[in-house]
């Protein structure tokens, strides 16, 4: 039965009414003029405890699924902070950043800059690398079925053009550089007893992250070899990216020879990152 | 472009289908005679979701059940959203597509849950208008079905088989009818169950759905929640005979997403659900496997 004194929403504003309700953290002040739109066969002092009984069933579906698909999402961020930390950070998250996409595959990216800035979280600085790890694993866990080329093709090209190639690169390849051992904690990670790792011994990584069939590959590339994909994976010509390559290496003051250039591409051909080469006239 | 041509969905038992049971399913023998799938789970390019998909494909025929396309939203369906529908459906050809009778999405953003519509002529205008934006664009007639609700409004100006019903003869859908959904609906609500589905014409229904629910109590009573966490529950089955005498036999789908049990004990429920639509005796079922 309508109420007497309540304004009846049309589908718009009753949909608003919801929406602030489920992802607030305490009920929002429409909560009350939502609440008395519910059939109730209770007393008034009754219905007003059923409403937001029956209301928290929702605002806990919502904020429950969406906070279980981000653990989905981040299974080594969990197991790094604990269920209890993780769960706090995701409903933070979740009522910050909802998904855009209902396909919650592709969920959670910025997920990576939140949890640095989690007051809980705040002295665990490598967090952050192994979150962007775990999204990019799973967006190539889920990216699309490209065969990788066969190198020896390349043979019909002339040897004075080889330098002019272009390749590109299997959808699933993501080039991620970070200060901590990112690769190791996340190995780690999926043992069931994880042994600990000591982060004041370890050096940084350069990781090249794809598929190769099924199976997603983390690869710690030499930093040479990794500005070097780099460059080819942006589109430039063997040419280019070795300039460039060699220019950064010098800037830094690293040691790199000009012949390793051929044995830099045939180590990326066996790892089949490439998908096919172009020559541009 | 799809290498299947579109197989009908039988009316026999199937189930959703579950990443966890990959390797199972092609490798046992069951009384599972389809799949579903959630639409959502497979808008993505490849990797080993779509390898499997693809091999049970190449076996089974298969339904995409959506459940994000929010078809209640007052400022229409994701455009995004309804072009990777239609990628995945011309990857696969499904023999059914099906969405819910519900809402999900606010502005840009997603609530991931089948959230409940007002019964009003405005929200059937919202509905029929959704539905044959999305019909038109995938360029077949989809199923629509009926959610399971913890509250109902006030002023709603119909049963919610009243507005189903409308929209389906207004869109040219057709129904998925959740026998679940309209026993935990009707527990939540003191409707009558029966009475529900008789007023369901049989020529609009084109699949059926059964799955788990569980009880939580509530005040002085109790609130039945569809959390697909279980073994369909006997009332639930004693309704499915009563959908199956009033409207015939129709593909019917065991849905187990929470707590997903291994695929032996939901084969089982699939079983159950054969024996219902072949009036088998459950010894029968055993002598067949």
């Amino acid at each position: 039965m309508k109420s007497p004194n309540i304004q009846i929403p049309n589908i718009k504003e009753f949909q608003l009414m919801m929406d602030e309700n489920l992802l607030s953290t305490d009920l929002a002040p429409s909560s009350n003029d939502l609440m008395s739109l519910f059939e109730t066969k209770l007393s008034d002092d009754e219905s007003s405890d059923e409403g937001k009984l029956r209301l928290a069933i929702y605002r806990n579906n919502v904020i429950h699924s969406l906070s279980s698909a981000l653990g989905d999402l981040y299974p080594v961020i969990k197991k790094l902070v604990g269920d209890d930390c993780f769960n706090a950070a995701a409903i933070e998250f979740v009522r910050l950043e909802p998904p855009q996409h209902a396909a919650l595959l592709h969920y959670g990216k910025s997920f990576s800059e939140f949890i640095i800035e989690f007051e809980a979280c705040k002295n665990l600085h490598f967090l952050s690398d192994v979150a962007i790890l775990e999204f990019e694993y799973n967006q190539a866990y889920h990216s699309a079925d490209v065969q990788s080329f066969d190198p020896q093709t390349l043979s019909t090209i002339a040897p004075e053009q080889l330098g002019d190639l272009t390749f590109s690169c299997h959808p699933s390849v993501k080039l991620v550089q970070s200060m901590w051992p990112i690769d190791d904690i996340w190995h780690e990670n999926q043992k069931e007893q994880p042994d600990l790792i000591n982060l004041d011994d370890t050096t940084g990584v350069h990781l090249l992250i794809y598929r190769l069939g099924l199976v997603v590959q983390l690869v710690n590339l030499d930093e040479n070899c990794f500005i070097l994909l780099q460059q080819l994976k942006q589109g430039m010509t063997i040419n280019q990216a070795w300039a460039e390559t060699v220019e950064q290496a010098t800037l830094a003051q690293r040691q790199l020879e000009s012949e390793e250039l051929s044995g830099m591409l045939g180590y990326l051909f066996s790892l089949e990152v490439f998908t096919a080469f172009n020559l541009s006239a | 472009m799809s290498t299947f041509m579109s197989k009908p969905i039988p009316a026999l038992a199937g189930v959703g289908l579950k990443p966890q049971h990959f390797q199972s399913i092609l490798e046992k023998k069951s009384h599972v005679n389809w799949f579903e799938i959630h639409a959502e789970n497979y808008m993505s390019g490849g990797g080993i979701f779509h390898h499997y998909l693809q091999l049970i494909r190449e076996q089974y025929p298969l339904s995409v059940h959506g459940v994000g396309l929010s078809l209640g939203s007052h400022d229409g369906v994701c455009e995004r959203q309804l072009g990777d529908l239609k990628t995945l459906i011309n990857r696969y050809e499904p023999g059914l597509v099906s969405e819910h009778l519900s809402w999900s999405k606010q502005g840009k953003h997603h609530l991931n849950d089948l959230l409940p519509m007002p019964y009003t002529q405005e929200a059937i205008d919202v509905f029929v208008n959704n539905i044959s934006k999305t019909q038109e664009f995938l360029n077949r007639q989809i199923l629509i079905e009926n959610p399971s609700s913890y509250f109902e409004l006030n002023y709603n100006e119909f049963s919610e088989q009243e507005f189903l019903v409308n929209i389906a003869k207004k869109a040219g859908c057709l129904i998925l009818l959740d026998v679940n959904n309209v026993y935990v609906s009707s527990k939540n609500h003191s409707f009558d169950a029966n009475n529900y589905i008789d007023n369901i014409p049989k020529e609009l229904v084109g699949e059926i759905h059964l799955a788990g629910h569980s009880v939580q109590s509530m005040l002085s009573g109790e609130v039945r929640i569809d959390d697909h966490g279980s073994a369909v529950c006997d009332d639930v089955w004693n309704l499915y005979q009563h959908t199956l005498d009033k409207i015939g036999t129709r593909p019917t789908l065991i849905e187990w997403d929470t707590d997903v049990p291994s695929w032996d004990t939901l084969a089982d429920q699939a079983a159950i659900a054969h024996r219902y639509l072949t009036n088998m005796s459950p010894l029968d079922i055993k002598e067949n496997s």
